[in-house]
């Protein structure tokens, strides 16, 4: 037989939250982002694998969905694939439901409207270890007799957790007989509950002790107020050490390529002004990355960041959000792009059009190296009141300036839009989940990856195109001031430092900023080549110190507090609003935001003689 | 070969890639239908078989797609990871007067 004909097409469906996406990794051992609660998926994804007797299969995971009544863009999606309306792609030929074995009362419903698909299915019972913990029993033999569908139990987070559904769906799995549609749906589920299912509580006993705290009204924003403190306190008492270790290195490495080079002047420079203190000015941020990336994996995974959004919700609903706007706009912390399409997950356009809008004044990761080399440079690295690290509070408060600059344009945009209607939040709280070491360590070393893949590619490509552009054509004769000041970056240097003089940026920090709207953290790579190139050899963090004024950094923060986002993130714009007039609207008020910002903070700063 | 020719072409060869490197991330689009003409030209049959080599070499790939659909090549962003996936359609968002809601 062959493989086209034995190949079968499987769809993984369920509520948000179910695991599906974990289930999807499981099966073909995949990478794809999980988290612990809701709207993680937005899109569908495809995989494939083999069964034991070599049948390949074909998976699509898609996004969660409480109904096929698709009330949001996610949920369309499922929607259409189940029934085969999704363009380019027929309908799946068996459907995976996936439900949480600890919320079957949610869970089932849905399971019971695809049922109604008439399609062959199979229902995945997952989570079933929390399920057994917290003494929930369920008699599979009898909820597949009453379904009338293969019931199999899964724990998508455990090695060999998937063995039994892959055993199933490679034995033929039967159509569903026709069921009574006319029945309430709910009523179905309750009966179901009832007849195969036993559990001595609703909700876990610990999630309902946490949340008395967390979910405090008072309590609950102290705590995350303090969690989000520690976070950035962290970001800099921890790194320091391997950072000086990688810059070390790096200048190490430098200077003995470079020493071998000494009788190719003009690649020696490349290599030692253009490649390793550009490059090597980025990478030494690595490690305050990871840092940040390590608590904000772990509160994705413990099932806290959902509870946040609902402790902010009032706050958000008053700026002219919804608290469903939280996980996209805390998904922009690592970048922009998976915040703007996790705003798929809102269903009213108006909310979800703003919170596009505002997404990119959130701080994502790239901002972090041009924060870090500014603060490390101007900021003393002395304690307050002798537990917090002043420049952690620095780098807090400009990521706090970020979100309540967020904020404020999200209030600028509910007054002047005219559908001034507020949307009730409805969101499910998932169980406390003690974060699993091997996830985190996975979701670090992708992000290390991702990192170090934009290091060794557009970082380096544009540091490399800026030296040469620093480079040529030489000086003339007789020339004496240093060479780059003859080059195409000085003369392009120098236009634009007409426009951005009045907010106290010198010629370099105007060269700097074009490259950085490939990749923000090109600014620092250019700002190393260019003072590299101007003959200072000390590192950049020393030379910003010495060559700037104080107004001059403060005034950079503010700029990239608001710094126009990358071209990547209006592509992303332009594709989700299918909309030039959105993509310009966020240009021009972004541009317009970090000038103006710039422009108060350095003009205040010199007022007070900084 | 000279210490000095041999570091102009090493030079040069690394600021060309560099720019095509850079110029396919920042410009993806246009870069594509560039590469794509070009290959299309090299290709032609009354060229040499070099050349028409190096016109299938250059045809572009089918892209692996950020799920941005920003054709930037997977995870560019470092954001969504769907190294695999194809890209996704686009949702636009669709208004409708308050009243016919």
């Amino acid at each position: 037989m062959s493989e086209a004909v034995a190949s079968l097409r499987l769809a993984l469906v369920g509520n948000p939250n179910c695991g599906k996406t974990a289930l999807f990794n499981q099966l073909t051992g995949g990478r794809q982002k999980v988290a612990n609660y809701a709207g993680v998926t937005v899109e569908r994804k495809e995989g494939r694998f083999r069964g034991p007797s070599g049948r390949a299969f074909q998976l699509l995971d898609l996004p969660g969905a409480y109904s096929l009544e698709a009330s949001s863009p996610d949920e369309v999606i499922t929607r259409d694939v189940c029934l085969g309306h999704f363009p380019g792609e027929t309908a799946p030929d068996v459907i995976v439901c996936v439900a949480d074995a600890t919320n079957l009362r949610l869970h089932l419903r849905f399971v019971l409207e695809v049922r109604r698909l008439g399609r062959p299915m199979v229902l995945a019972l997952n989570m079933m270890d929390a399920a057994r913990r917290r003494g929930i029993a369920i008699d599979v033999q009898k909820l597949e007799a009453a379904l009338g569908i293969p019931v199999v139990e899964t724990i998508a987070v455990r090695r060999g957790g998937a063995r039994d559904l892959i055993s199933r769906l490679d034995a033929a799995i039967p159509a569903v007989a026709s069921v009574d549609s006319a029945s309430d749906l709910h009523d179905e589920a309750r009966a179901l509950i009832a007849d195969a299912v036993s559990m001595p509580r609703r909700t876990a006993r610990i999630d309902d002790a946490i949340d008395r705290v967390v979910l405090h009204p008072l309590l609950g924003l102290g705590l995350l107020a303090v969690i989000m403190f520690l976070i950035f306190q962290a970001v800099f008492s921890w790194a320091q050490p391997l950072m000086d270790g990688i810059e070390a290195g790096v200048g190490f490495l430098g200077s003995w390529v470079g020493a071998g080079l000494t009788s190719m002047p003009v690649l020696q420079s490349l290599v030692v002004d253009g490649i390793f203190a550009g490059v090597g000015g980025v990478l030494v941020f690595l490690p305050q990355i990871l840092i940040l990336f390590l608590f904000i994996l772990a509160l994705e995974e413990s099932g806290y960041l959902p509870r946040a959004a609902f402790l902010l919700d009032r706050l958000m609903l008053k700026a002219g959000l919804t608290g469903r706007s939280f996980i996209p706009l805390l998904s922009s912390f690592a970048c922009a792009i998976p915040g703007i399409m996790a705003t798929r997950s809102i269903h009213d356009p108006r909310d979800r059009l703003t919170t596009i809008l505002i997404a990119p004044l959130m701080t994502c990761s790239a901002r972090l190296p041009v924060y870090a080399l500014l603060i490390a440079a101007f900021i003393p690295n002395e304690s307050v009141a002798g537990i917090f690290n002043l420049q952690g509070i620095v780098l807090f408060t400009l990521y706090a300036a970020g979100i309540v600059s967020a904020l404020a344009v999200a209030w600028l945009v509910k007054l002047v839009r005219r559908d001034k209607s507020e949307h009730a939040l409805l969101m499910e709280l998932p169980s406390y989940r003690i974060p699993h070491p091997r996830d985190i360590a996975i979701g670090l070393w992708e992000r290390g990856s991702i990192f170090l893949r934009r290091v060794g590619g557009i970082i380096l490509s544009l540091t490399i195109i800026l030296w040469f552009l620093s480079s040529f054509p030489g000086p003339p004769e007789g020339a004496t001031d240093p060479a780059i000041n003859y080059s195409f970056a000085g003369m392009l240097g120098r236009w634009l430092h007409v426009i951005f003089a009045p907010i106290g940026f010198n010629w370099q920090i105007s060269i700097a900023l074009v490259p950085g709207l490939a990749a923000r953290e090109v600014a620092v790579a250019s700002l190393a080549t260019v003072y590299a190139l101007s003959g200072h050899e000390e590192g950049l963090q020393a030379v910003v110190a010495s060559q700037w004024s104080m107004a001059t950094a403060f005034s950079l923060l503010a700029w990239y507090v608001f710094a126009p986002m990358c071209l990547s993130t209006l592509a992303t714009v332009r594709r989700e609003t299918n909309s030039w007039r959105q993509v310009w609207i966020m240009t021009a008020y972004l541009f317009a935001l970090a000038y103006f910002a710039s422009l108060l903070t350095y003009q205040i700063a010199r007022a007070m003689g900084a | 070969m000279s210490a000095q020719v041999l570091q102009t072409i090493l030079v040069a060869a690394i600021v060309s890639v560099s720019t095509i490197l850079g110029a396919r991330h920042i410009a993806p689009g246009p870069f594509r239908s560039l590469q794509s003409s070009l290959a299309r030209s090299l290709g032609n049959p009354q060229r040499g078989t070099w050349l028409r080599v190096l016109g299938r070499w250059l045809q572009p790939r089918e892209a692996k797609q950020g799920s941005c659909g920003s054709g930037l090549g997977c995870a560019s962003c470092g954001g969504c990871g769907t190294s695999e996936a194809k890209p996704a359609d686009s949702i636009p968002l669709k208004f409708r007067p308050h009243s016919s809601q």
